[in-house]
């Protein structure tokens, strides 16, 4: 039987003027299992504490119940405490009849008896505990970061200057994201490349980092400290380190297609790089396009001119293995597609131009070298109509959530347009404007006082193309009138969206997603960069819509918690996890459907199919064990016996206490 | 035995509260000094989740006059999904409890906040009002059976 | 384009329940003497009932009665073709839409479906929702193949513009057979019927008929709107304008007598319903189609019509053959000749 120790702690009078402690310490010295029962004025303090290390080694106890305040508080105290005494630190419980008791409780008869009825049932539970072993997992110190995007960048830079390997894995054959096609951004102005490409190249050339550009995370396995990836290098065709970046080969290429980074804009080669200031700045074959891989060998007119033989058309795609201890999620987003507003005319009218083609459009790297005109005619808009919300807060057609950057990224449009066209009339359709931010609302105001730019509030109808106008009607909502603008430009402000492959790789990671496909973070306000996956962290708009200021932050965020894993050699945790009994298991794996962490997979026990926790992901819920149908789970600390014991302890009242007027409840 | 009938039925209530919301707005309750009905002895869990329908009847037959479940709000679950899983087999056990003869109000579940120490102590008033208002212990208590 | 996910779905039957619209059976009954006639040639059926009632839309978009009022006559309606075991074809968009709704609500509230049909139960029906209810342009595209085979007159040359209307495309979103702004399935039955569909800046413009109603009649605003739907039409040079719902016929049918009464713009372009235009096409006589019904003169048109006919016969005299000509409206639909006069001269 256990020796259990019970220490009544009077929390100056907090407890005591509630709570007769004597009888309490009275009561529980009646309890089979307890050989040590003493009260004390403060039990957390020094002294309190020393009080029971010495009855510890006294009375040779391995079991402590500290009857005081809630285990919330003061748990971790008393397992230290009984820790440096020699006993196992998880042998110790808290009957908490301060918080539970004392402070609730109006009647000094009734607080006792709850007491010792709180007491008893703890002195159960101790006796039915096991002694355990903080849970050590090593740690592979190096991260992943998926993503090359601007948050993916500042994730893996902050990683790798604390001198952890990153590997940055980025979808596209340049690293840059979304911000490399900006011309300018808000509220500053500042020339998006110019801040960017530097922190693109730091990247590139840091010795801590490893970028696999044009390549895909297609498998996770393990856990936080350990996990196994396999990455898909896909062919570039053009090898990266013969490669000078001469681009000899751009201009002889006879093929051309629209080019995503001038959103359609302007043509690109089947052999291309996104743009001139890519990383790493050596093209790749679209084997879509490419005539050598459509007409079985004939072409190959770039591999001819190559001057460092760096073409190869044979190359396959390669899966390369990456071992991490933590990985930053960090994919972005990408646009609403305009077209699917058909009153727009967004495809139909070349005259309607979506947010990423106005950047182009005003880029002075962009395909007409920054000057703003219509891409129907080349000439300078007389009228632009810049319209909101297309695609966001639009249950019935797009989506109802507010992608949180369009009505700034519109203002910055409409000052940028003002900038290039002194005299043109620019309107600005919108439902509201939301510019919280620092120094936003002061841009947006300066776009209406200082710029003229004419502010509508109301959601257009429809773009009609009317002798060679696009004829604008909405409604007016402060006038509550119809109103039409002829417009030679209109530039649709649409949302973002999470990638289509979200869901995908969620399910690869085994992180949770949201109807629209965004990242589940794991707590919306306390844990905002971690997952249900531990290890696992999330930065910038795959998360939600968010702007680059926030995006950044968010990565600085997830880079800290990553480095807060890498930091060690090894992890350890409470050893509060689930575990399965193989021998009581019979392979249903209805546990496996109700762990959210995806802790528990299937293993083989005596050549039958069983389930397995993996201590490392186990969060230690405890839904499995209530799942399971055969007993087969338990769970360290709040096992069922556990459980049991507290329950039938409190109705277990010794013999004889209720005539030895010890105060005990008389139910039972 | 004066004192015990003035008490009347003076229900024990087992509760089975997760670690995360409900056992932490029992404690702001505390801190709070919000008064209210001693009846109920705290079981803490991690998650309202880990309850197994085991637990109710395991209360009931060893004495308990009623069981209360307390867990995170729909949404706020430590564990993302915990609650709901309680949800469903609260659902279950209810109707569990009204097959064998038992009155299905003795057990309850409820989703309390650790900001809501006021509302901790509202439901627990409330429950252990209703469990008064039966007047008597459950069949099985009744019928004396052992523990 | 017409979605193919819808398109799928729809069932091509051997025989359709009709349901009579007020307007296409009386205001103008050639919309629905030309369905059935053009149903009878392409050798698909349709069924009527006298049980039949008023779609009952009109009950609840003058707000004379609560919702929940009409569902009885709407389930009562629906009842017909369910227990005939047809699908619905409508004429209206407005019978399309109350139907489709209201079948919609009562599926989705079992206690007021348990109701209705206990009052159905009372005359003998019953309610199940098993059967489907149709717009027009949503049959008439699967059967575009036969339509094809039966034009024995091309509109060859003749400028057609459309007018879809606002309350199918619009109102059913994803459900509806086409986008609302860019649709083309009345186009690819013109382009069938031979005709030249035209696309004119206001197509998507509604009708007016939303603020010309008996309860609101705002002529003031409603007519202004109407011009420049028809000033847009002008400027496209359209023979006439194709729909696809009985309301926005009369709307713009009449409505252009009421501009020309009120001095705010001349325009005579004639309204016809699309089964009226297919019915051209198979050669049915105008007057037979009801266009005499339109208060805007279809005359011009006709005329155009009739100067294409004489050309066609003369090309084809050119080339010695026999004209496969229009029926007259003393010949029988079976009188057709059946050989191609070309193919004979080849021989």
């Amino acid at each position: 039987m256990r020796k259990i120790g019970v220490f009544v702690c009077h929390c100056g009078t907090n407890i005591a003027d509630m709570v007769d402690v004597e009888k309490v310490v009275a009561a529980s010295g009646r309890i089979p299992e307890v050989r040590y029962a003493v009260d004390y004025q403060f039990t957390c303090s020094a002294p309190g504490q020393d009080q029971i290390k010495d009855a510890i080694r006294e009375h040779n106890l391995d079991g402590v119940v500290v009857a005081a305040c809630s285990p919330r508080m003061h748990e971790t105290t008393f397992r230290n405490a009984v820790g440096s005494a020699g006993m196992n630190p998880y042998l110790v419980e808290m009957a908490n009849i301060r918080e539970h008791d004392s402070w609730v409780a109006s009647d000094r008869d009734e607080a006792t008896r709850k007491a010792i009825d709180l007491v008893r049932m703890k002195v159960k539970k101790v006796a039915k505990l096991e002694p355990l072993e903080e849970i050590v997992l090593p740690v592979t110190r190096r991260a992943l970061v998926i993503g090359g995007g601007v948050a993916g960048i500042q994730a893996a830079l902050d990683i790798a200057n604390t001198g952890v390997e990153v590997v940055l894995v980025e979808k596209t054959p340049s690293i840059g994201g979304h911000m490399a096609q900006y011309d300018k951004t808000f509220p500053t102005l500042d020339c998006a490349s110019c801040i960017l490409t530097p922190r693109m190249v730091e990247a590139a050339i840091h010795p801590k980092i490893t970028i696999h550009t044009f390549s895909e995370v297609v498998e996770s396995s393990g856990f936080v400290g350990a996990y196994e990836v396999k990455i898909r290098k896909k062919a570039r065709s053009v090898d990266l380190v013969k490669c000078t970046g001469c681009a000899d080969c751009l201009e002889k290429c006879p093929v051309k297609v629209p080019s995503e980074f001038e959103a359609g804009l302007a043509e690109r080669g089947a052999i291309y790089r996104p743009f001139p200031q890519a990383v790493p700045n050596v093209p790749v074959i679209d084997r879509e396009h490419c005539t050598y891989f459509l007409k079985d060998g004939k072409c190959g007119i770039c591999q001819k001119v190559c001057p460092t033989d760096a073409i190869d058309f044979t190359v396959e795609d390669e899966i390369v293995t990456e071992k991490v201890g933590a990985i930053v999620v960090a994919t972005g987003f990408h646009f609403y597609d305009a077209a699917n507003y058909t009153e727009y005319g967004y495809g139909r009218y070349p005259d309607v131009i979506s947010w990423l083609q106005f950047e182009r459009l005003t880029n002075a790297s962009g395909p007409t070298s920054g000057k703003l005109v219509r891409p129907s005619n080349g000439e300078a808009p007389q009228t632009i109509v810049f319209i909101h919300c297309v695609g966001s807060r639009d249950p019935s057609k797009g989506f109802p959530y507010c992608s949180r950057v369009c009505c700034m990224a519109t203002a910055k449009h409409a000052v940028i347009a003002r900038s290039k066209l002194p005299d043109a009339e620019i309107f600005s359709f919108y439902i509201d404007i939301r510019a919280a931010g620092k120094g936003y609302e002061e841009f947006v105001r300066r776009a209406i006082e200082q710029e003229d730019i004419e502010f509508i509030k109301g959601r257009p109808a429809r773009v009609i193309e009317k002798n060679g106008k696009l004829v604008v009607r909405s409604e007016d909502a402060f006038s509550g009138r119809p109103i039409e603008v002829e417009a030679d430009l209109v530039v649709l402000t649409n949302g973002a969206q999470a990638q289509d492959e979200a869901p995908e790789l969620a399910q690869t990671l085994g992180i949770g997603y949201d109807q629209y496909g965004f990242f589940s973070e794991l707590h919306p306000k306390l844990r905002p960069v971690e997952t249900n996956k531990a290890g696992v962290f999330l930065a910038g708009m795959c998360q939600g819509p968010k702007d680059i200021p926030e995006s950044v932050s968010q990565a600085s965020a997830a880079a800290a918690k990553a480095l807060e894993i890498l930091s060690k050699d090894e992890l350890s945790r409470e050893p509060q996890v689930a575990e399965v009994n193989p021998f009581r298991c019979t392979g249903c794996m209805d546990c496996m459907e109700v762990c959210f962490y995806t802790a528990i997979e299937e293993d083989e026990f005596m050549r039958r199919k069983v389930a397995k926790v993996n201590p490392g992901v186990c969060q230690g819920c405890g839904a499995c064990v209530a799942a399971c149908m055969d007993g087969a789970l338990e769970m360290k600390i709040f096992n069922d016996e556990q459980i049991y014991a507290e329950i039938t302890g409190l109705f277990a009242i010794p013999k004889g206490a209720r005539k030895a007027g010890g105060g005990e409840s008389a139910h039972g | 035995m004066g004192k015990e009938k003035d008490r009347g039925y003076d229900p024990v209530i087992v509760g089975l509260l997760c670690n995360w919301c409900t056992y932490a707005g029992a404690d702001l309750a505390g801190t709070t000094r919000i008064k209210h009905p001693q009846n109920m002895r705290a079981i803490r869990i991690p998650c309202s989740g880990r309850v197994s329908p085991h637990f109710l009847f395991t209360s009931l037959f060893q004495g308990a006059d009623g069981v209360f479940i307390g867990g995170c709000h729909p949404a706020d679950c430590h564990y993302t999904s915990g609650n709901y899983y309680a949800r469903r087999r609260f659902a279950l056990m209810k109707s569990l409890l009204d097959f064998v003869g038992i009155e299905p109000d003795r057990l309850r579940l409820e989703w309390v906040s650790a900001s809501e120490g006021d509302r901790f102590a509202e439901v627990v008033t409330e429950f252990t009002e209703g469990v008064k208002a039966l007047e008597r212990p459950h069949s099985l208590k009744r019928d004396g059976l052992e523990s | 384009m017409p979605r193919p996910e819808v398109m799928a779905r729809i069932p091509v039957d051997d025989e359709y329940f009709l349901f009579r619209s007020c307007v296409a059976s009386n205001k103008y009954p050639g919309m629905e003497s030309s369905t059935k006639e053009v149903f009878e040639r392409i050798g698909v059926g349709l069924r009527e009932s006298d049980d039949q009632t008023c779609c009952a839309g009109f009950i609840t978009f003058t707000s004379v009665a609560e919702v929940t009022a009409t569902m009885p006559a709407v389930a009562r309606n629906l009842s017909i073709p369910d227990q005939a075991g047809l699908n619905t074809v409508t004429m209206c968009n407005g019978c399309y839409t109350f139907l489709t709704e209201f079948g919609h609500f009562l599926q989705h509230n079992p206690p007021i479906m348990g109701k209705v049909n206990e009052m159905l139960s009372m005359v003998g029906r019953e309610y199940t929702g098993e059967s489907q209810v149709l717009h027009m342009i949503d049959v008439l595209p699967k059967l575009q193949d036969r339509i094809a085979e039966q034009i024995v007159r091309p509109l060859k040359g003749i400028r057609f513009a459309t007018h879809y209307g606002c309350h199918y495309l619009y109102g059913f979103k994803k459900d509806a057979i086409d986008d609302p702004f860019t649709p083309t399935v009345v186009e690819d039955l013109i382009e069938v019927a031979g005709g030249t569909p035209v696309d004119y800046p206001e197509a998507r413009t509604c009708c007016g008929s939303g603020l010309t109603q008996v309860v609101i009649h705002k002529e003031d605003l409603s007519l202004p709107h109407m011009k420049a739907k028809f000033d847009s039409l002008k400027e496209a040079d359209v023979d006439a304008i194709v729909v696809v719902c009985p309301y926005c016929l009369t709307i713009l049918d009449r409505g252009q007598a009421k501009m020309v009464d009120r001095g705010i713009a001349q325009h005579e372009v004639p309204v016809l319903y699309i089964t009226q235009l297919l019915g051209l096409a198979m050669g049915m006589d105008p007057v037979k189609l009801g266009l005499g019904a339109n208060v805007t003169s279809a005359k011009k048109f006709l005329d155009k019509l009739e100067r294409l006919d004489r050309s066609r016969a003369t090309a084809q005299a050119a080339r010695g053959g026999v004209p496969r000509s229009p029926q007259s409206p003393a010949s029988s639909p079976s009188g057709e000749t059946t050989g191609d006069g070309g193919e004979a001269a080849n021989a």
